[in-house]
């Protein structure tokens, strides 16, 4: 058994968890989220502070920290990781990460079937990630990128073939474009359930494929676990990264064009 | 199109004429300044942000790239002149600010074309030879059209340029 | 002689009767302080400071829960001044916070300088008045308060005092990921920066490129390095420090977000620290002999002002830049005459040699009488004045043009700068930041200062580029005056230096 302290800061919603996650079960003990916009630095670990006090869990009873990788906010991500190595390397036990597409996810169940979610890249772009939901598993079908929401709406429209369920924060600006090019295939999941939750974010994590996860971690002794899973290792998903690395290529390549 | 120009013979007037373009703001408007060094850019931006309410001075972003400022609506002033590649644009969190709900002045902006908003206003100041500023705004889209045609109207009440 | 402190007993009270009717207009009865003590196996503390066998100060205390109230100080007037009020409150701190207070408050009457002094310098701060509580001289009494504290804040409090406070300083607020290890403010036992970190090495070949702006990336492994090379572990250290302004506000946020993370994890205490301030403690770091009360006059690519340092980690900017920052200038007037990046040493060799009278350029707010600067005007006047010639089909002579530009922002720094440190009397100026390495200024500043006696310092060049030793240094003064961060701390890209 491996005790979980989860977050995820990659929305204008913050969610907390700990939960005792075994190889077969998934034990959310404690979880809370709320909305933060644009204040993930000071809102974050004092919720997580209060989460541990109120529920009677200390510090250093947990065996590893998960963060939410994003794609998402930048800013909100790089504040989720670099506290997360912070409280990891503080207690001495690995980090792990899971994406923050796959949280969105896993708050849609109890729906079954295809889940379609969009994250809000800014600049008029989404990060957009399909995923198939089951009773117990969410099986990820896409890659995270970002593209416009009209590519992606369009590679949707010709992929998919079944009812599909919408949600991700992407949606406040972007729904139209995607229930247009869906039709009546989709469904709009309700705001509330947009972002991550504690919930979904103990599920993200208890089911994120490393190396390293956190079946690896809950094989290993302490120790070997923190080597594994170092808090010095764990990166961003830099999706727009690469991106503005491309277009910045592009326009060099113009530039010294004759 | 009509062509539109605004001729500042001080630096008084160009402050003038940033407090028009405050009066002409609305949240997530981005402005664009482009014009050689010394040209009034910063001028501009402190008329602008005169016309906020901002009441704290307001300095060159150009060490910290983004200074923020609270006024009746948050201005965002931007430098991108220390900036040598576009990814560098995520340290400064550009496109989450840009859309925070707040306006934004972004000096140097043309360094980096592929990183600004499809709708936003372009000014372009350039010293005429009598000493003269002359601000060549072109808007980017509809949003940016609007907000120059208020802009316009706010500059007409003050009686500078135009 | 050394002070001892203990708890106050019956035996006691007539030593301290006397002390109390000697302090205040309307001392406590003897049936007060009696009525007290027998309360403190319940709710009270009460304590007592002894020199050679005879009561020099005490103290008292109420704890209610959460909260402790400080309900009387008094230190004999003979010791005032000696450090045995600041140890009295001190032990009533660590009393409060070990009997799980979490937050300490008192009144003080409005015009007891003395006592507002010690107690801000314990890191209480005002949060309200009750106007006229002062019966006898119906003075309004302030309410102060402190943070939330633990055990290990008060505690780290102390080992500053006794110089012995070990500490991790983190530094994020430009390019550098930097981590320092630094005790009693002075003995640095590490300071290391990412691009000196062999992350192959340390965490085998997984670490993609560490690009210098990458501190997320690299924080980690700054900060391990920094402990291995002092020879410490988390466990081992009194308190964390963070840079949280002024600077990149994407860059700030790591640092502060990884700081606040460590600190709860290890419930070790945590100070915030102005990046500005480092810069002046690096002077410090360079030169023992340098000591408050002296003026800083900060000059960076990022910042003009002038600092005056009544005592070590108390400021009060007395004037700043309106518009551009010196460094600023020097890079932007470079590039208009062609010389390239980094303008500042490029116009001083220009300079050398060319005529500063060559071209009158404006010195603005010289006679403006404040402190404060603009330098945006003499940039446009140079440009203004390189067009022109250009244009007339004149020749423009760029060493005097350098040479005249810099005059102009030299003098106007020299003449403020003198100008502060005669009104403020100080002893030390000290010249902080990137652009104290400019001959022309320093050696100015010296020759002015030189007349009337005052002397410069001047930071040797590595210590001008950002590091976290210089943080951690400030740090020590933070931790002394209980300049604590809680977790709910921001990052402030123009953070103002208080």
């Amino acid at each position: 058994m491996t005790r979980v302290l989860a977050f995820d800061t990659a929305t204008e919603h913050i969610a907390i968890a700990v939960a005792d996650i075994t190889p077969d079960a998934i034990r959310v003990e404690a979880q809370r989220d709320f909305s933060a916009p644009r204040a993930a630095l000071s809102a974050l670990l004092p919720g997580v502070r209060d989460l541990l006090a109120d529920s009677g869990i200390a510090p250093a009873s947990l065996d590893a920290i998960a963060v939410g990788r994003g794609p998402g906010s930048f800013t909100g991500v790089r504040i989720g990781v670099a506290s997360a190595k912070g409280l990891a390397q503080g207690l001495g036990v690995p980090l792990v990460g899971f994406g923050t597409l796959d949280a969105v996810a896993w708050r849609q169940q109890g729906h079954e079937g295809l889940v379609a979610v969009v994250g809000d890249a800014m600049r008029g772009e989404v990060y957009p990630a399909l995923f198939r939901l089951t009773a117990d598993a969410c099986e990820r079908l896409e890659a995270d990128r970002v593209v416009r929401p009209t590519e992606a709406a369009e590679m949707w429209a010709a992929r998919i073939a079944e009812p599909v369920l919408l949600a991700g924060d992407g949606l406040a600006k972007h729904a139209d474009v995607f229930t247009d090019a869906l039709g009546d295939r989709a469904s709009v999941a309700p705001e509330a359930c947009w972002t991550p939750d504690g919930r979904s974010v103990a599920f993200a994590v208890a089911h994120a494929a490393g190396p390293p996860d956190v079946r690896g971690v809950t094989r290993r002794s302490r120790a070997e676990a923190y080597t594994y899973a170092h808090p010095a290792l764990l990166l961003p998903i830099y999706t727009r990264l690469s991106d503005a690395e491309e277009a910045e290529k592009v326009r060099r390549a113009r530039s010294e064009a004759p | 199109m009509t062509s539109h120009v605004f001729i500042s013979r001080s630096a008084e007037q160009t402050r003038d004429l940033g407090r028009a373009l405050a009066a002409a703001l609305r949240p997530d408007d981005v402005v664009t300044l482009t014009g050689d060094l010394g040209a009034g850019k910063t001028c501009l931006a402190q008329g602008v942000a005169a016309g906020l309410g901002v009441t704290e001075a307001v300095t060159s972003p150009t060490f910290n790239i983004l200074l923020e400022h609270r006024g009746s609506l948050t201005l965002y002033h931007f430098d991108l002149y220390r900036l040598e590649r576009a990814d560098q644009l995520e340290d400064i969190a550009f496109w989450e600010t840009l859309e925070a709900g707040g306006a934004s002045l972004i000096e140097w902006g043309e360094r980096f074309p592929g990183a600004l908003p499809d709708d936003h206003l372009a000014v372009v100041i350039t010293i005429e030879p009598d000493g003269s500023r002359k601000l060549v705004p072109e808007p980017r889209g509809p949003r940016a059209a609007g907000l120059l045609e208020r802009w316009e109207h706010a500059a007409g009440w003050t009686g500078v340029g135009a | 002689m050394s002070v001892r402190l203990r708890p106050m007993t019956p035996a006691d009270l007539p030593a301290v009767l006397a002390i109390e009717r000697a302090s205040f207009s309307a001392p406590w009865s003897e049936r007060l302080f009696a009525e007290e003590l027998e309360r403190t196996a319940i709710d009270r503390a009460w304590i007592v400071a002894e020199r050679d066998g005879a009561i020099i100060g005490y103290g008292g205390l109420m704890v209610l829960g959460p909260e402790a109230h400080v309900m009387n100080l008094a230190v004999v007037e003979s010791a005032r001044g000696s450090g045995v009020a600041r140890e009295l409150a001190l032990e009533l701190m660590a009393i409060a916070v070990a009997r799980g207070a979490r937050r300490l408050t008192l009144e003080v009457r409005e015009r007891n300088a003395a006592a507002r002094r010690l107690y801000e310098s314990l890191g209480f701060t005002q949060a309200g008045t009750r106007p006229g509580y002062y019966a006898d001289t119906g003075e309004d009494a302030l309410i102060m308060w402190t943070g939330e504290l633990t055990p290990a804040h008060v505690s780290a409090m102390r080992a500053a005092d006794a110089g012995t406070d070990l500490v991790l300083a983190i530094e994020t607020s430009c390019d550098e990921t930097a981590a320092a290890v630094m005790r009693g403010g002075r003995e640095l036992l590490s300071s290391v920066v990412a691009t000196q970190v062999d992350f192959h090495a340390r965490f085998g070949g997984v670490v993609p490129e560490i690009a210098s702006r990458k501190h997320t990336e690299a924080i980690v492994g700054v900060a391990e390095e920094a402990l291995a090379r002092a020879g410490v572990s988390l466990g081992d250290l009194d308190a964390l420090a963070v840079t949280r302004g002024p600077g990149l506000i994407g860059a700030l946020v790591v640092g502060v977000a990884y700081a606040k993370g460590l600190a709860l994890a290890t419930g070790l205490p945590l100070v915030g620290v102005n990046h500005l301030e480092g810069h002046i403690f690096a002077n410090r770091l360079a030169d023992p002999e340098l000591e408050a009360p002296l003026l800083a006059l900060l000059v960076s690519g990022g910042h003009t002002a002038i600092v005056h340092v009544p005592e070590w980690g108390r400021y009060e900017v007395l004037g700043q830049t309106l518009d551009d920052a010196a460094g600023e200038a020097f890079d932007k007037v470079a590039k208009v005459l062609g010389l390239g990046y980094p303008g500042g040493p490029a116009i001083a060799r220009l300079a050398g040699e060319g005529d500063p009278a060559a071209v009158d350029f404006p010195r603005a707010m010289m006679r403006s009488g404040d402190y404060d600067f603009s330098l945006s005007g003499l940039k446009t006047a140079v440009i203004t004045y390189v067009d022109r010639e250009r244009r007339a089909g004149r020749d423009v002579r760029l060493p005097d043009v350098a040479a005249s530009f810099q005059a102009a922002v030299v003098d106007v720094q020299i003449a403020k700068t003198v100008r502060a440190a005669l009104e403020r009397g100080v002893e030390w100026v000290c010249l902080a930041g990137g652009v104290a390495a400019n001959a022309a200024l320093r050696e100015g500043l010296r020759a002015e200062l030189a007349e009337h006696g005052i002397r410069l310092s001047v930071p040797p060049f590595d210590l001008c580029t950002d590091n976290a030793a210089m943080i951690a240094a400030a740090a020590h003064f933070r931790l002394r005056r209980g300049g604590f961060l809680g977790l709910e701390a921001e990052a402030t890209a123009s953070l103002p230096l208080d």
